[in-house]
């Protein structure tokens, strides 16, 4: 409770029982009674343990439809609780987080993203958030939006003067189909341009392995 | 599995040592109950090409790679593929000056949680702990390779890199014979905690976990060093280690509290690359060596101090934190992938040598904060706030000769370029309660973050200013409805890019912008309702709506739009009849412009504008109910509808309706992320006695998946970039269908005790 006066819960009101059932019984596994609007809504889970998120998308109900997004953190299924990123008892961060940003809190875990590298990624290095939504994405890797789009909002690949890449605009004419007779160019597909482009968040790799591009 | 057997006994151990330490706490009481059941599963995973043969050249013959279907999505955080024994265990001791926990569910699966926990209150408090995860990301995928899972992938035969249509007739440009293999990774958590105050100010904690993960992820990579050859997806191997060992002591009390926390996390990866044949890079005769790095070992140290003062003037409180961290590793540029072409059949040939033999990465992090509170007047609330945070990049800068020898396709390259940035952001939040039932509050921020790279030019601007402002209004005048509405604006002006980057024709400051640094106005409204208009009765709904419109570039994003609804309503007597039900809607459109051509020039046939309309939402339907059938058997079911829609849509101003950039007289739209699920779960509990309880569930999922880009994605075909058939791709197929079907039933006795 070290930073509760700082924290957003303090200043809208919110008080120990909004939460906490002060005089319930915890949950199988817990050694806590959590607040929960009842009964749940839930797909089958394989755990039978309290599950965080149930209280918080009470107020945060954005929340709730978020997580249950195709791509997700593992929130609804219990292996992440909403306490394991945000301290809801107080943070001098923004949005509570546990962490001074949102990096050090994401490559906490994702320990293999963290580098040094050779060649950095700018925006890797300054918010995992420029393409990445923590909650829940209709696109895969909780991507903020699919690429190509997502790498076209700062890469213009169809101009000629950044080279390499010309005249690879991409639309739905790089369907690809059984009856036509052109063939689909993989700059569309899947992952779009991390299909080749796919060390995205930093390499060690020679330039002559195009490290610098993040293709090795 | 070694893990899970060494655990376990220090688990159970646990419950003895503690109880063998509260022997002399009087009125010591255990409690718990234990669940012993079966589960089973049948799932359906969908065909991955049905009705979609491929290609292999423009007007060449269809291939059908085999149909493989993919259960990894139902499965995909859940270990649901075996069916059979399930249980549970949750023990509580609890004494009148200790206590203890144990619980352990999905034993030996690949989801096992355990979880020891105790102390004496007041005194000490300790946790031990396993958390095994799966993530299953994509099955039965399609590879030509041999040794999916290690660290080189082969070939056994010969292969014809022409990618002609007579190329088929060789056996690994036929999916139909290439190798099935599973992307998943499996993550095993296990550590715990010991803290110790003994009923002091003082405390101490030491904290220690390690996380490894094992498994296959997808990577693609272009065949030799190019993208305009094509890519291959690789099946590529996880191996990796982190272990954390953290220590926190300090003095707390009702005034205030200091602490002082130093961490050590070190990051091991026991592959380091992948080794692969390139048939792009073939003499005729060999194979080529392929090389990709994977993730590099690291080490962060870091050591924090957080503090906080309670009882100042003005009811104030201050807290601040001040944190430096350091991340290293440390490597020898001597091997394969760090000085040489990554892509040759004699890599030698084609050395780019380092400006030094070994890399030593080095990115340091300073953060201080400092917070506020006050009540400086009757009914008047304030925070004052500040940060600051710099990342500085001082790595060992490694720059690149030409490439020598024979290809030498590679120029030198100048030293990597460290991004260091600093950010600092300050505010000030007002609150007055107006009365016991309303409540105004209000707060501006500036926050600016300046970036700045090495010798290159900087692709953002140098700086960028956020200046927030919000207010809002709470009310909870009514008896049946509180209310809370907020109205927040940004506006971000970004600019001083460095001279260079203001002229290149690469990165024009005055046409396109990153997205993340664009200069924008947003505003965000928020509605928050909360009704109880009869006995029973709980309504709840809130609203978001949010407009960015960035100004000042003709090129880039231009607009983003977000509207999201979520209502709720719950009505029902507990000992009786409960009924929940929530709707969530969210729309998102975004603008942005591009060009196609030569940059600047005349709107002509090749020279013109794109505007690109993305679109998506997210629709999701709940219900769920409990019924308390009788005195002994209860009831409850859930049932959720969710569906995502996504399309992408253009516009242009090319003067021409043909030619190579169209297709049937346009830009064609394509859709995205099509889903829907439906998720049933059933659940009846019949209570036999005070100490026996039988469960009994059935579950039915069934999820739908359509995106177009994934269309095709499976095989070895022509690689169209662009109207170039000449390449080749080779697509696993992995996240091409996920959709599925499954049954999920499972029957449960418990056994509670006291």
């Amino acid at each position: 409770m070290a930073f509760w006066d700082s924290g957003k819960h303090k200043k809208n009101d919110v008080s120990c029982n909004n939460c906490h059932s002060l005089h319930g019984t915890p949950g199988l596994g817990s050694t806590i009674a959590l607040k929960t609007s009842a009964p749940p809504i839930s797909p089958y889970v394989t755990t039978v343990r309290q599950l965080e998120h149930e209280t918080c998308n009470t107020c945060h109900k954005d929340k709730r439809a978020q997580i249950m997004k195709p791509s997700h953190h593992p929130i609804i299924e219990g292996k992440v609780k909403c306490s394991d990123c945000h301290n809801p008892h107080g943070a001098l961060s923004q949005s509570m987080i546990k962490t001074e940003v949102p990096n050090d809190l994401c490559l906490s875990c994702h320990t293999d993203k963290r580098g040094p590298w050779i060649h950095e990624h700018p925006p890797v290095a300054e918010s995992c958030l420029t393409c990445h939504t923590p909650h829940g994405s209709n696109h895969n890797r909780l991507l903020v939006m699919k690429p190509p789009q997502l790498c076209q909002e700062c890469h213009r690949v169809s101009a000629a003067s950044t080279g390499g890449h010309t005249a690879t605009f991409v639309d739905g004419r790089s369907i690809r189909d059984a009856t036509s007779a052109s063939s689909v160019t993989t700059r569309f597909q899947a992952s779009g341009c991390v299909n080749c482009h796919r060390q995205i968040h930093g390499s060690n790799a020679a330039s002559s392995g195009w490290g610098n591009a993040f293709v090795r | 599995m070694k893990t899970k057997l060494k655990l376990i006994p220090i688990l159970v151990a646990n419950l003895f040592a503690v109880t063998a330490a509260s022997a002399a706490d009087g009125g010591f009481v255990w409690s718990g109950e234990v669940g012993v059941g079966l589960r089973g599963t049948n799932v359906d995973g969908d065909a991955r090409n049905v009705g979609a043969g491929l290609r292999a050249v423009p007007s060449g013959p269809i291939v059908n790679p085999p149909t493989t279907t993919d259960e990894a999505k139902f499965n995909e955080f859940r270990d649901l593929e075996r069916s059979g024994l399930i249980g549970t265990i949750d023990i509580k001791g609890r004494g009148d000056n200790s206590y203890v926990d144990f619980f352990g569910e999905n034993i030996a699966r690949d989801d096992q949680y355990l979880n020891a926990q105790g102390g004496q209150y007041g005194v000490f408090k300790y946790r031990l702990y396993n958390d095994k995860m799966t993530h299953n990301l994509s099955w039965n995928a399609l590879t030509p390779f041999a040794g999916a899972g290690s660290s080189n992938l082969t070939y056994a035969g010969t292969w014809d890199a022409t990618g002609s249509a007579a190329a088929l007739i060789d056996s690994h440009n036929n999916p139909a014979t290439w190798n099935l293999f599973d992307t998943s990774l499996k993550r095993n958590n296990y550590g715990g905690y010991f803290e110790l105050s003994n009923n002091s100010p003082w405390y101490i904690r030491f904290d220690a976990n390690e996380v490894t993960t094992k498994g296959i992820r997808p990577m693609g990579s272009p065949f030799t060093n190019s993208s305009g050859n094509g890519p291959i997806d690789l099946p590529t191997p996880v191996d990796y280690k982190t272990r954390n060992l953290s220590f926190e002591g300090g003095y707390a009390s009702k005034r205030g509290l200091i602490n002082v926390s130093v961490l050590r996390s070190s990051f091991n990866n026991s592959i380091d690359h992948l080794s692969w044949m390139d048939p792009k890079w073939s003499t005729g005769t060999s194979y080529g060596t392929a090389v990709n790095l994977l993730p590099p070992i690291s080490v962060q140290e870091k050591v924090g101090v957080n503090g906080t003062l309670r009882q100042l003037p003005l009811s104030s409180t201050l807290s601040g934190r001040v944190s430096y961290s350091q991340l290293t590793n440390s490597i020898g540029l001597s091997g394969l992938g760090y000085v040489t072409n990554l892509n040759d059949a004699t890599p030698s040939s084609s050395t780019t040598s380092p400006s030094s033999s070994q890399f030593d990465g080095k990115i340091v992090t300073s953060n201080a904060s400092l917070s506020l509170t006050s009540n400086p007047a009757k009914n008047l609330d304030t925070r004052l706030y500040w940060n600051w945070y710099d990342r500085r990049n001082d790595s060992t800068p490694i720059s690149y000769a030409a490439g020598t020898g024979s290809p030498t396709v590679i120029a030198a390259l100048p030293a990597g370029q460290p991004f260091n940035y600093r950010k600092g952001n300050a505010g000030l939040d007002l609150g007055y309660r107006i009365d016991a039932a309303h409540k105004l509050g209000g707060g501006i921020e500036r926050k600016e973050v300046i970036r700045t790279v090495g010798t290159a030019p900087l692709q953002e601007p140098v700086s960028t200013n956020d200046n927030t402002y919000y207010l809002e209004y709470k009310n909870t005048a009514l008896d049946i409805l509180n209310g809370r509405l907020k109205y927040e604006r940004i506006n971000r002006a970004s600019g001083d890019y460095g001279a260079s980057a203001a002229t290149s024709t690469v990165i024009n400051p005055g046409f396109s912008t990153a997205m993340d640094t664009a200069n924008f106005h947003q505003d965000r409204f928020k509605l928050m309702l909360d009704s109880n208009p009869a006995p029973l009765l709980d309504l709840g709904f809130q609203a978001i709506y949010k407009t960015t419109d960035y100004h000042g570039r003709p090129y880039g994003i231009q607009r983003d739009k977000r509207q999201e609804y979520d209502l709720s309503v719950s009505y029902g007597d507990p000992s009786k009849f409960r009924v929940t039900a929530f709707v969530d809607w969210e729309i998102v459109n975004a603008e942005d412009n591009w060009y196609v051509g030569t940059f600047g020039a005349a709107t002509s046939a090749t020279d013109f504008d794109v505007r690109t309309s993305q679109h998506s939402t997210n629709k999701l339907f709940g219900l769920g109910a409990d019924w308390p059938v009788a005195s002994r058997f209860t009831l409850n079911g859930s049932y959720i509808y969710s569906k995502t829609d996504g399309a992408v849509d253009f516009t242009h101003t090319s003067t021409a309706t043909t030619g190579a950039l169209f297709y049937q007289g346009g830009l064609i739209p394509f859709n995205t992320d099509n889903t829907t699920k439906h998720a049933v779960n059933l659940k009846g509990k019949y209570t036999v006695d005070k100490n026996w309880a039988v469960t009994g569930g059935y579950a039915f999922e069934r999820y739908n998946y359509r995106d177009d880009q994934m269309n095709g994605f499976n095989g070895y075909y022509a690689y169209y970039a662009p109207a170039s058939a000449t390449n080749s791709a080779i697509l696993s197929g992995a996240f091409q269908n996920p959709s599925y079907k499954a049954h999920i039933f499972y029957l449960m006795a418990n056994y509670k005790f006291q």
